[in-house]
């Protein structure tokens, strides 16, 4: 048990805790701070008192254009990774191939490697191809950058509904078997209720990550930009507070998903 | 090893009311990667008996009953109900349900949903099912929980709801994996005699695993006992605990002296053996094709509360008495557990109840009737 | 139920023992048919989308670009330059030096703060946790850019220091530097580092402290002695995940970095592919990253081996078997 004695050694380690925290979340609150800021031009001092910038974005078509793009984007990422992840998941933990050490390692691959790595060898795929960057749209913003994204964000659904498998209960689906339901009952009626937690979880999580998705996404891009690369836009040619508006929005609705992601994570590891 | 199990008691076909055992495993193997798990395992189980599979950890008996629930196809070997054999259909096309160890209770389910599992699965109608579920429940005592998650249940009731799970479907066979080996010692003993009471109240064929050897004494009606995936020996508990045929047998069930001995001649159904310097007669039961050799080597089983202590060597013609020294004296609280050794080295335990008390370092000798004194094979 | 009727029923049978077989009872009876069809959609898949443009990325390195157009002649032209001259190597090492540096910094934050966590705070502790480690699935753009105000000459930090009376003009060296990108990286990967350094200090079992305690070795020693090498392979994947996702970071050096920025590789590989339009020489630039990549983690997977005790080991060790009843083997 820890007893809370105040002696130097723990009061000087509560202090460098604080301060690291701090560090974390200084440069976001900067932003926030930012987004209310009185001038056009990003300096100091600060003048908080507008919402004028959030006003701005908000009549900004191009900024619009781009929010829906990506939120289609992001969309149909989720169910390509679901409809691949799942399945792959299962794959992982249940059948034995020859590669499938091979295979395991490949899926990792997007998400330790750095992203501009990914990103390029699919542009060189798709041009390989002579797959057009802007093909599919307006349906959607280019079928390569949509299944860029489904090929980096497959793994981290891959990988968080195996670790689930890998705690699942065995004899839950021996014993459904056992009462007359077939493989595919058994996998609506007591597989996936019990893993629905974690698929849930890894969907939002690929979600938000695909809205922040700027490496691959920055060279498989066709004619109409997602939200991250027209704020990039934004950022080379001149900061206005407009975009720390769009950015905290960003920022509080990531905060908001990953919230309920990290519930949903909790309730799956009470059940087991 | 197939030679015993056609032996012991007359197991094939016994109590089989349609004529013929209800379901019969035949030269049945079961191979894991080099592991041989079952080997030629055969073995015939007559409808409405209570069988235990008895074995140690590794003997092949929880992969036995996986064989014949569906979730182990085997090697080679066929598994018959009524004649027709069972190989390739996976589980939910067998007319078998199973008791799982860790009981496997949907955890998103009410226990009521749970029961009704089986039936919802077959497309019964959705009255009878409530009607089937409530007579379930109520078999195993547990209908006011019907409504209840069963993260909330105790161990014991969660193994009850298991049985209704599974018997509400009315198995022709019900497959019970080691089921009691999660609860402690005075549940176990209660619900020990509930199974059996309800399998007979039920009719229906259990075939039950442990690696308890009290449990399967007290609970079956034969008990078949395996061994690296070979059955060692098949009978009535009576059977395997009076005429064990192998060392192990006799070992595995219950508690018992094994001596060496040279045999003399073997003469009108009694063996004679020579036990350090001494001649004892054993019956000889087993009808081998030969009778025993001069010169043998074979072992003895009788069994501690068979031995009575007397300080002469004097006996009656119908008993058989070997000297010894005391070595030891435990109290256990109904009788006396005393340790002696014999002449030739060997280890003895007896149980006294009364009688003359001995010391340790007394000169004491063993004697027992000759119809309780058992041949076993090495 | 009772007894006459239950007989009686059970004497019926719902079930036939020799059901119906279907085309599907085949394909279960056959191992590795099951196993084809059953992979077939993740396996196709991943090979499609990641195994061939990865695979292709490694043929175009050995293609050649003559007059703006990329010809498909296999040629070890790429890599002589490479290798050849300083320029590549020289970015490379540049990057991996900032990367080394953000790696430790990074681990220098994180690990008080873990151990705080893991080991001080009582209360509360998941929501801590979480409040760590939401700024990492957070807008990494937001982040980064963050520091373009904070550093600005006309920035936050800048503006601090002048009202504070430690400067007089604006330090122009703050922005557009390597400080700069160091300390926005240090900022991004200090909560991915600290994930697997707590996760392994939470699952040091209190006991094994305790026993410490009880054979007369102070906090620090027992830290030292025990807490530290037992938290080794947290330490070292939360190295490994900030050393290799910094060197391979684009955004932070584009952002921050100003006329030093180029010298990064990742920035190599966006101009070749960009503005420079080699494309040849890019995939073998990324080539030779991949290449590092898979090494570094290789090596650190190596170590992890040698140096990690698996969680059980650790329970068995510190508290004895508690007698798993009924959890015999089969």
């Amino acid at each position: 048990m820890t007893t809370r004695t105040r002696d130097p050694i723990t009061t000087s380690l509560w202090m460098v805790g604080a301060l690291v925290f701090a560090f974390i979340y200084a440069p976001i609150a900067v932003v926030i701070a930012y987004s209310f800021h009185a001038d056009a031009i990003i300096a100091w001092p600060l003048h908080l008192g507008t919402w004028r910038w959030y006003g701005a974005a908000w009549q900004d078509t191009g900024m619009r254009d781009a929010a829906v793009a990506s939120i289609k984007l992001a969309l149909i990422a989720v169910v390509i990774a679901l409809c691949v992840g799942v399945p792959g998941a299962f794959v992982l933990d249940r059948f034995h191939f020859p590669g499938k050490g091979a295979f395991r390692q490949l899926v990792m691959l997007p998400l330790i490697l750095p992203g501009i790595i990914t990103g390029v060898a699919l542009l060189s795929y798709f041009s390989l191809l002579h797959l057009s960057l802007s093909s599919g749209f307006p349906i959607v913003p280019g079928w390569p950058v949509v299944i860029g994204h489904g090929a980096a964000l497959t793994s981290v659904v891959m990988t968080q509904v195996f670790a689930r498998l890998q705690r699942f209960d065995r004899s839950l689906e021996e014993a459904s078997a056992d009462l007359y339901a077939n493989e595919w009952r058994t996998f609506w009626r007591v597989t996936l209720p019990t893993i629905r937690s974690a698929v849930l979880g890894a969907a939002l999580l690929v979600f938000t990550l695909s809205l922040d998705e700027i490496a691959v996404t920055f060279f498989l891009i066709g004619r109409q930009n997602t939200l991250p690369l027209q704020i990039w836009g934004l950022l080379r040619r001149g900061i206005t507070p407009e975009v720390n508006a769009v950015a905290t929005v960003i920022f509080l609705v990531s905060v908001a998903v990953i919230i309920l992601w990290t519930r949903l994570i909790d309730e799956a590891s009470v059940r087991t | 090893m197939s030679a015993a199990g056609r032996e012991g008691g007359g197991s094939i076909g016994s109590g089989g009311g349609l004529g013929g055992p209800l379901l019969e495993l035949r030269d049945l193997c079961k191979r894991f990667g080099g592991h041989l798990a079952v080997d030629h395992l055969s073995l015939a189980i007559a409808a409405g008996e209570f069988l235990t599979v008895l074995g140690a950890s590794g003997s092949g008996k929880t992969t036995t009953l996986r064989l014949i629930a569906g979730f182990e196809q085997p090697t080679t070997g066929a598994i018959l109900m009524d004649g027709v054999d069972l190989a390739g259909l996976p589980p939910f096309k067998r007319p078998v349900n199973t008791v799982f160890q860790q009981y496997a209770l949907f955890p998103h389910m009410t226990v009521a949903e749970n029961v009704g599992y089986g039936l919802v699965m077959r497309h019964v109608p959705r009255p009878e099912i409530a009607a089937r579920v409530a007579a379930a429940l109520g078999m195993v005592r547990m209908k006011e929980f019907a409504g209840r998650s069963p993260k909330t249940l105790s161990g014991g009731q969660q193994q009850r709801v298991a049985l209704a799970r599974a018997l509400v479907n009315e198995p022709r066979v019900l497959l019970l994996d080691e089921p009691l080996g999660a609860l402690d010692l005075k549940l176990r003993r209660a619900m020990q005699l509930e199974l059996k009471q309800l399998q007979q109240q039920v009719g229906i064929t259990f075939i039950y695993v442990t690696h308890d050897q009290e449990e399967a004494l007290t609970m079956s009606d034969r008990i078949a006992l395996m061994r690296d995936g070979r059955l060692e020996q098949v009978g009535s508990p009576r059977e395997m605990y009076d005429r064990p045929r192998t060392r192990y047998v006799a070992d595995f069930i219950g508690e018992t002296n094994l001596i060496e001995g040279t045999v003399v001649e073997e003469r009108a159904g009694r063996v004679s053996l020579r036990i350090a310097d001494r001649v004892v007669r054993v019956p000889a039961y087993d009808r081998e094709a030969e009778p025993r050799r001069e010169g043998e080597r074979v072992s003895l089983s009788v069994r501690p509360e068979s031995m009575s202590l007397a300080a002469g060597s004097a006996a009656p013609t119908d008993e058989n008495v070997l000297p010894g020294t005391v070595t030891g004296i435990v109290y256990a609280g109904s009788a006396l557990r005393v340790h002696l050794r014999l002449a030739d080295g060997s280890a003895i335990v007896a149980h006294q109840s009364d009688g003359v008390r001995f010391s340790v370092g007394d000169a004491a000798s063993v004697r027992w009737q000759v119809e309780r004194g058992v041949l076993v094979r090495a | 139920m009772s007894a006459p009727d239950a007989r009686a029923l059970a004497q019926q049978t719902p079930l036939a023992a020799g059901e119906r077989r279907t085309i599907l009872d085949f394909v279960r009876t056959r191992p590795r048919l099951k196993v084809v069809l059953g992979s077939a959609i993740p396996v196709t898949w991943v090979v499609v989308t990641l195994l061939l443009p990865y695979a292709l990325l490694l043929v175009h390195s050995f293609w050649r670009l003559d007059n703006g157009v990329i010809v498909h002649q296999l040629t070890l032209e790429n890599y002589r330059r490479l290798f050849g001259t300083s320029l590549y190597p020289a970015t490379i090492l540049y990057s991996g030096g900032v990367a080394l540096q953000v790696t430790i910094f990074a681990l220098l934050l994180a690990y008080p703060l873990a151990y705080l966590l893991a080991f001080k705070v009582t209360r509360h502790r998941n929501l801590l946790y979480m409040a760590v480690i939401i700024p990492l699935w957070v807008s990494y753009l937001v982040r980064a850019y963050a520091w373009k105000i904070i550093l600005g000459q006309q920035g936050v930090l800048n503006g601090l220091l002048m009202a504070a009376g430690l400067t007089h003009e604006p330090v122009r060296a703050l922005l557009y530097s390597r400080g700069a990108v160091v300390l926005a990286l240090t900022h991004i990967y200090t909560p991915f580092a600290l994930m697997p350094i707590y996760a392994v200090l939470e699952s040091i079992p209190p006991s094994l402290k305790e026993a410490s305690y009880d054979l007369y070795a102070g906090r620090w020693r027992t830290f030292w002695r025990v807490v530290f090498p037992l938290s080794f392979p947290g330490v070292l994947a939360g190295c490994t995940f900030a050393f290799v996702l910094s060197m391979g970071d684009f955004l932070a050096p584009q952002l921050l970095g100003g006329s030093d920025s180029a010298l990064m590789v990742s920035n190599l590989v966006w101009s070749l592919f960009g503005v420079a339009y080699n494309w040849p020489l890019g995939a073998a630039v990324s080539t030779v990253m991949l290449a590092l990549t898979l090494g570094m983690l290789a090596l650190a997977a190596r170590l992890e081996q040698r140096w990690s005790f698996s969680s059980r080991e650790r329970e068995a060790l510190s508290a004895g078997a508690t007698g798993a009843a009924g959890a015999a083997a089969r």
